[in-house]
C-alpha cells in the first residue's frame, strides 16, 4: 500500500515537473494526463473511488482534450524558448513560496478536525465511497444535484454563444 | 476494494501492446529508406507544416462534450445504488437529465452538432 | 433513506417559476421564428419575474424550510430575492433598447439573466455552504456570459475575459474556504458551523481561520472591495452596459447577502477580524472615490463609484449590529435603484452615439425630448448616489452612519463622511456637462427619433427614479421590513 503510494506520488510529481519543463506543449499535455492518472491511483488508495472516477473521467479525458485542442487552435509551435526569470516572475515565485511556507505552517500547527459523524473510514470501505456518495446526493443534497444541471445548462449556453462562429 | 482485476487488466494492456512492439522490433526485417519514409504510403503529401491552426468548431465540440461527460459523472452514484434508492431517486435523475436534454436540443437547435 | 416531499419545494417555489420562465425562454427561442421575437422574450421574462415576486410576497412571514433545513424562505433571504427580481426586471426594460440597438441579437440573454437571478436566490435562501457555492456559480457563470456577448467588440472580450479568468480564481479561494471549514467543523451547514465555532478555542484551529479568510476573498471578489477589486472598471467599461448594470446592482447585493449570512449571524465578534474588516471598509471606500474622481470615461467613473458604495456597505458589515444589518439592505435595495438607474441613462443612445466620456454628455439636456427626460433621470440618480436627502441614498447613508456611531466607530463615520464629500465632484460633474456646457459639433444636429424601445427604457427608469424618491421620502415601510428580515435572521 504505502510502495503503491510512494511510486504514484514520485511519478506525479515527475510528470508535473515535466509538464513545466517540456518545450513542446504537447508534451506538456501528455506529461500532465500522466499526472492525472497517478493523481486518479492515489485517490482509489484513499478509499475515494468517487474523486478518482471523475478525475480520470473528466480531468484526464475531457480538460486535457481541451486543453489539446487549445494548443492546436493556437498553433503553439515549440520554440525551444525556456521560462525566463524576470522581476514579475521571481516576484510571483517569492510571493508563492512565502504562501506555500505559510499554509504548510498552518498545517503543521495544531490542526483539529470536526466530527465525522457517521462517515467513518470504516463506513466508506464498508459501502465503497459512490455508493455513499450516490445516498448522500440523491438524498439529502438532491437540490444542490439538481442546480448542478441548471448549471451545466448554463454553461451549454454559454459555449454555444461564445464559441459557435456564425450563429443562426 | 479489490483492485487485482484493474491491475490485471492494466497489466495485459501493457504486455499486448508492448509485447506487440517488441516482437516487431524482434523479428521484422528492418531496411528503412525509400517510399518508407514517407508520411503516407498513398494518398496526397503533406504541404508545409502540419502545425496548422485547427478548425475552432472541434474546441466547441471538445467543449459540449466536457459538459456532457461531467453529467455522465453525476449519474455514477446513480447506477451503484440504483435498486436501494428506486423510484424517488429515479424522478430526481429524470429531472437532472430533462435539464440537460434542453441543453442538448438547444445546442443542436443552434447547429452546434452540425460540421459545415 | 429519506427523500424530498413536495412540501419541500414550497420554499423554492419562486425559483421553480423562474427556471421554467427560464426554459420557456429557450424553447420558444428555438421553435421561434425571426420576425417578431423581439417581444415575446423580454415580455415573458418580465412576466415570469412578477409572478416570481408575486409568490415570494405570498412566502413572506410564512418562515418556511425545505431541503433538510437548508433552504429557508424567511424574511430575509425574501426581502433579498425581491431585490434582485426587481432587479432584473429593470434590467430588462433597459436591454431591450441596448440590445436593439447593438445588434446583440442573443434572446439566450434573457434566458442567462433569470438563471443569474435563480443561481442569487438559492444562494441567498440557502443554509448549506455547497448550495451557496453552486448558487454563486450559476450566477457567476451567467454573468461571465452576459459580459462576452458582444463577440465583435474588443472591450466586450477582454472583460469577459478578464472576469472569467479573475473569478474563476475566486471560485477557487472560497471552494478550498469552504472545504477547509467543513474539515474543521465536519459539516457544511451554516447552522451547525455556527454553532462549532461559537464553542470556546474554536478558532484556535489554524483551519477555522484560514477558511474563514478564503471565504471573505472569494466573497470579496463578487462584491468588489479592495483589494479585490481590480477587474471592475475594465469589466463594467467593456461589458454591455445593462450588464454592468444588473453586476453592480444584483450581483452585489447578492455577495453581501450571503456575506452576511455567513459572518454576521452568530460568529462571536471578537472573531470577526474588525482590524482587518476596518481596513479593508477604509481602503475601499477612499479607492473607490479617489480613482472615480480621475476618470474621464462615465462607465468607469460609475464602476469606481460602485467600488466606493460596496465601502460604505462594508463599514456596516463592520459594524455587524442589528441597525448595521438593516442599514446594509436599506442599502442594496437603494444603489440597487440607483446605480441601475445611472448605467440606464448611459445605455440609451444620443443622437445615434453612445454616450462614452463627460464630454459626450455636453449639452446633453438639451439635445431633444428623450434627453430632456433622460437629463432629469440622471441627474435623480447622480445625486442619489451622491446621498442628497429627499433621495433613497441619503437615507440609506445616513442609517450605515448611525449604527456605526451608535457602536462606537466615530472615525470610521467620519472616514466614510469625508469619502461622500471627495463623490460630491465627480458626480455634480455629470449634472454640470449634462446642463451647463455646449455640446460639441453641433452643426450635424439632427432631428432625435424617439424610438420604441428607448421608450421602453424611459419608463422603465422613471420607475426606478420613483422607487429613489419614495425611498427616501418615506423609507419608514422599507425600513421596517428589513428590520423584520433581520429579526428572522439568528443571533
Amino acid at each position: 500500500m504505502l510502495l503503491t503510494f510512494y511510486i504514484l506520488g514520485t511519478v506525479s510529481v515527475l510528470s508535473a515537473l515535466g509538464v513545466l519543463v517540456c518545450r513542446s506543449p504537447v508534451y506538456s499535455a501528455m506529461s500532465l494526463v500522466c499526472s492525472f492518472f497517478c493523481l486518479g491511483g492515489i485517490y482509489i488508495l484513499m478509499n475515494v473511488e468517487f474523486v478518482a472516477v471523475i478525475q480520470i473521467l473528466v480531468y484526464a479525458g475531457a480538460i486535457l482534450v481541451l486543453f489539446l485542442f487549445v494548443i492546436m487552435l493556437l498553433n503553439i509551435v515549440p520554440t525551444g524558448e525556456s521560462v525566463r526569470f524576470n522581476l514579475p516572475v521571481l516576484i510571483a515565485f517569492g510571493i508563492a513560496v512565502g504562501l506555500f511556507a505559510q499554509i504548510s505552517g498552518l498545517f503543521l500547527g495544531d490542526i483539529q478536525f470536526g466530527p465525522k459523524d457517521v462517515y467513518t473510514a470504516e463506513a466508506i470501505s464498508e459501502e465503497g465511497s459512490i455508493g455513499l456518495i450516490g445516498r448522500l446526493l440523491y438524498g439529502e443534497f438532491v437540490l444542490p444535484f439538481e442546480a448542478i444541471s441548471i448549471l451545466l445548462l448554463v454553461a451549454v449556453i454559454g459555449a454555444v454563444i461564445i464559441g459557435k462562429r456564425r450563429l443562426n | 476494494m479489490d483492485y487485482f482485476l484493474v491491475l490485471l487488466l492494466a497489466g495485459l494492456g501493457v504486455t499486448l501492446v508492448g509485447g506487440g512492439l517488441i516482437a516487431s522490433r524482434l523479428f521484422a526485417p528492418r531496411n528503412p529508406g525509400g517510399v518508407k519514409n514517407e508520411a503516407y504510403e498513398c494518398g496526397e503529401e503533406t504541404i508545409g507544416s502540419s502545425w496548422v491552426h485547427f478548425n475552432v468548431g472541434y474546441y466547441l465540440f471538445a467543449l459540449i462534450f466536457l459538459i456532457f461527460d461531467v453529467e455522465a459523472a453525476f449519474l455514477f452514484p446513480w447506477a451503484v445504488v440504483f435498486r436501494d434508492l428506486g423510484g424517488v431517486a429515479f424522478l430526481e435523475v429524470g429531472i437532472f437529465i430533462l435539464v440537460l436534454i434542453v441543453g442538448l436540443i438547444y445546442a443542436w437547435r443552434k447547429g452546434v452538432l452540425e460540421w459545415v | 433513506m429519506t427523500f424530498v416531499t413536495i412540501s419541500d419545494f414550497i420554499p423554492i417555489v419562486p425559483e421553480l417559476i423562474l427556471v421554467l420562465t427560464a426554459l420557456l425562454v429557450l424553447l420558444v427561442d428555438l421553435v421561434g421564428t425571426q420576425t417578431g421575437y423581439k417581444m415575446t422574450s423580454p415580455l415573458l421574462a418580465i412576466g415570469g419575474l412578477c409572478v416570481a415576486v408575486f409568490a415570494e410576497i405570498q412566502l413572506f412571514g410564512g418562515n418556511r424550510v425545505g431541503f433538510f433545513d437548508t433552504i429557508v424562505a424567511d424574511q430575509y433571504s425574501i426581502l433579498f430575492e425581491i431585490i434582485y427580481m426587481v432587479t432584473g426586471i429593470i434590467t430588462i426594460t433597459i436591454s431591450w433598447h441596448y440590445i436593439a440597438e447593438n445588434n446583440m441579437n442573443f434572446r439566450e440573454y434573457y434566458v442567462l439573466m433569470l438563471f443569474s437571478i435563480v443561481g442569487m436566490m438559492l444562494m441567498t435562501s440557502s443554509l448549506d455552504l455547497l448550495m451557496i457555492f453552486i448558487g454563486l456559480e450559476i450566477m457567476s457563470i451567467s454573468s461571465y456570459i452576459m459580459v462576452g456577448m458582444m463577440r465583435r467588440v474588443v472591450t466586450a472580450n477582454e472583460a469577459a475575459l478578464k472576469y472569467l479568468l479573475l473569478g474563476a480564481f475566486s471560485t477557487g479561494f472560497l471552494l478550498y474556504g469552504i472545504s477547509l471549514i467543513y474539515g474543521a467543523t465536519g459539516s457544511t451547514q451554516l447552522p451547525a458551523i455556527i454553532e462549532h465555532l461559537q464553542q470556546a478555542g474554536a478558532f484556535e484551529n489554524p483551519l477555522v481561520g484560514f477558511g474563514l479568510a478564503l471565504l471573505i476573498i472569494g466573497v470579496g471578489f463578487k462584491v468588489a472591495i479592495v483589494p479585490f477589486h481590480m477587474w471592475t472598471p475594465d469589466v463594467y467599461t467593456g461589458a454591455p452596459t445593462p450588464v454592468a448594470a444588473f453586476m453592480s446592482a444584483a450581483v452585489k447585493a447578492a455577495g453581501f447577502a450571503i456575506l452576511i449570512r455567513i459572518f454576521l449571524t452568530g460568529i462571536p465578534h471578537a472573531e470577526r477580524w474588525d482590524n482587518m474588516m476596518w481596513v479593508i471598509a477604509i481602503l475601499t471606500m477612499t479607492v473607490g472615490n479617489v480613482m472615480a474622481l480621475r476618470q474621464n470615461n462615465i462607465k468607469r467613473m460609475l464602476a469606481y463609484s460602485s467600488i466606493a458604495h460596496a465601502g460604505y456597505v462594508m463599514v456596516a458589515v463592520v459594524v455587524g449590529s442589528e441597525a448595521a444589518i438593516t442599514s446594509i439592505i436599506y442599502y442594496s435595495f437603494a444603489y440597487a435603484l440607483m446605480g441601475m438607474g445611472a448605467f440606464g441613462v448611459l445605455s440609451i443612445r444620443s443622437n445615434g452615439k453612445t454616450i462614452e466620456t463627460y464630454e459626450d454628455l455636453a449639452g446633453y439636456a438639451h439635445a431633444g425630448p428623450t434627453e430632456q427626460v433622460a437629463a432629469v433621470l440622471m441627474s435623480t440618480f447622480m445625486l442619489s448616489l451622491l446621498g442628497l436627502p429627499l433621495t433613497a441614498g441619503f437615507i440609506g447613508k445616513f442609517q450605515i452612519f448611525y449604527a456605526a456611531l451608535d457602536e462606537g466607530w466615530f472615525w470610521l463615520t467620519v472616514i466614510a463622511a469625508m469619502n461622500s464629500v471627495i463623490s460630491l465632484f465627480y458626480y455634480l460633474r455629470v449634472i454640470v456637462f449634462m446642463y451647463m456646457k455646449e455640446r460639441i459639433g453641433a452643426q450635424q444636429e439632427k432631428e432625435s427619433q424617439t424610438s420604441v424601445s428607448s421608450l421602453f427604457a424611459i419608463t422603465g427608469l422613471l420607475a426606478t427614479a420613483a422607487g429613489i424618491v419614495y425611498l427616501g421620502i418615506f423609507p419608514n415601510d422599507f425600513v421596517q421590513l428589513a428590520q423584520l428580515s433581520v429579526t428572522a435572521i439568528s443571533f
